[in-house]
C-alpha cells in the first residue's frame, strides 16, 4: 500500500481550491496524488496530520472532485483510500464530501 | 474429622474479617472509580467552556475575514484555529464515551467549518461580502448551533 503524507509529500500549507490559483490547492493535490492512484487501482493511505489545517474548499475540491473526475463510487474511493488522522472530525468531513459527490453523480448531477 | 472441624472453626473465625477486607476493597474501588469519573466530567466541562470562548473569538475573526479584503494571514489563522477546534472536539468525543454527544459535536463543528471555509475562502475570496450577505448569516447560525451543542454537552456532564 502506498503512503502519501500530505505535509511531507505535498505541503504543510494546503490552501485554495483551483490549480490556476496555486500549487498547494485541492485540485493540484487531487491531480498529483489522488487521480493517478485511483486510475491505477492502487490502495493508498493518505496521512492528513502535520499540516496547519485544511479549508473545506481544499478538501471538497480534492476528494469530492476525485469522485467527479473519475466517476468512482464513494464505496470504491473509500476502499482505495485510507484516511489516516487523529482528528476524526476531519476524517468525517472528507467522507461527507466523497459521499455527497457520489450521491450527486448517481442522481445525474455534477 | 477433628481436622475438618479445625478448618471449619478457622473459616468461621476468619469470616467476618474476610468480609471486612473484601468490603473495603470493593468500597475503595467504587470510590476511586467515582472520583475518576468526576475528574473526567470536570475536565470535559472546563474544556467545553474554553471551546465556547474560543468559538466566539474565532467567529469574530471569520466575520472580519469575509467582510474585508482577502488576507492570507487571516486564512492561516482560521485554518489553524479550525484544526485546533476539530481536534479538541475529537478529544471530547473520545473522552465522553457518549456516541450521541460525539456525533452531535462532529456534525455541528463540521457544519460551522463548512459555512466558514467552503465558499468565499482562499482563492474563492473575490472581495468583501456585504454585511447582509446570506453566507454571513449562515456562519452566524452555524456558530450559534455549535455553541448550543457545547452547552448541551456540558449539561449532560453535569446531569450525569
Amino acid at each position: 500500500m502506498r503512503i502519501v503524507n500530505i505535509a511531507k509529500d505535498f505541503t504543510e500549507f494546503p490552501s485554495g481550491r483551483y490549480q490556476e490559483n496555486g500549487t498547494t490547492s485541492g485540485e493540484e493535490f487531487r491531480k498529483k496524488f489522488l487521480v493517478p492512484a485511483a486510475i491505477g487501482g492502487n490502495e493508498t493511505t493518505i496521512q492528513l496530520d502535520g499540516t496547519i489545517g485544511y479549508g473545506s474548499s481544499f478538501l471538497e475540491e480534492a476528494f469530492g472532485g476525485l469522485v467527479r473526475e473519475t466517476g468512482l463510487t464513494a464505496v470504491r474511493v473509500l476502499e482505495l483510500f485510507k484516511l489516516e488522522t487523529e482528528n476524526t472530525v476531519l476524517r468525517e468531513e472528507i467522507i461527507d464530501y466523497i459521499k455527497a459527490a457520489s450521491d450527486r453523480s448517481s442522481r445525474g448531477g455534477k | 474429622m477433628a481436622e475438618s472441624n479445625w478448618s471449619l472453626d478457622l473459616v468461621k473465625a476468619a469470616g467476618p474479617s474476610l468480609v471486612v477486607v473484601v468490603g473495603w476493597f470493593v468500597a475503595n474501588k467504587f470510590t476511586v472509580d467515582r472520583e475518576r469519573q468526576n475528574t473526567k466530567r470536570s475536565m470535559i466541562v472546563q474544556e467545553l467552556d474554553c471551546l465556547s470562548h474560543d468559538l466566539d473569538r474565532l467567529s469574530k475573526v471569520i466575520f472580519r475575514y469575509h467582510e474585508g479584503e482577502r488576507s492570507i494571514k487571516q486564512e492561516r489563522t482560521i485554518n489553524v484555529s479550525l484544526q485546533d477546534l476539530t481536534q479538541r472536539v475529537t478529544n471530547i468525543g473520545a473522552l465522553s464515551r457518549s456516541v450521541t454527544t460525539s456525533a452531535n459535536l462532529t456534525r455541528f463543528v463540521n457544519d460551522f467549518k463548512r459555512k466558514a471555509t467552503l465558499k468565499h475562502f482562499e482563492d474563492g475570496h473575490h472581495g468583501a461580502l456585504d454585511q447582509d450577505d446570506p453566507q454571513l448569516q449562515e456562519i452566524a447560525a452555524a456558530s450559534h448551533r455549535l455553541r448550543e451543542t457545547f452547552s448541551k454537552a456540558k449539561f449532560e456532564q453535569i446531569d450525569a
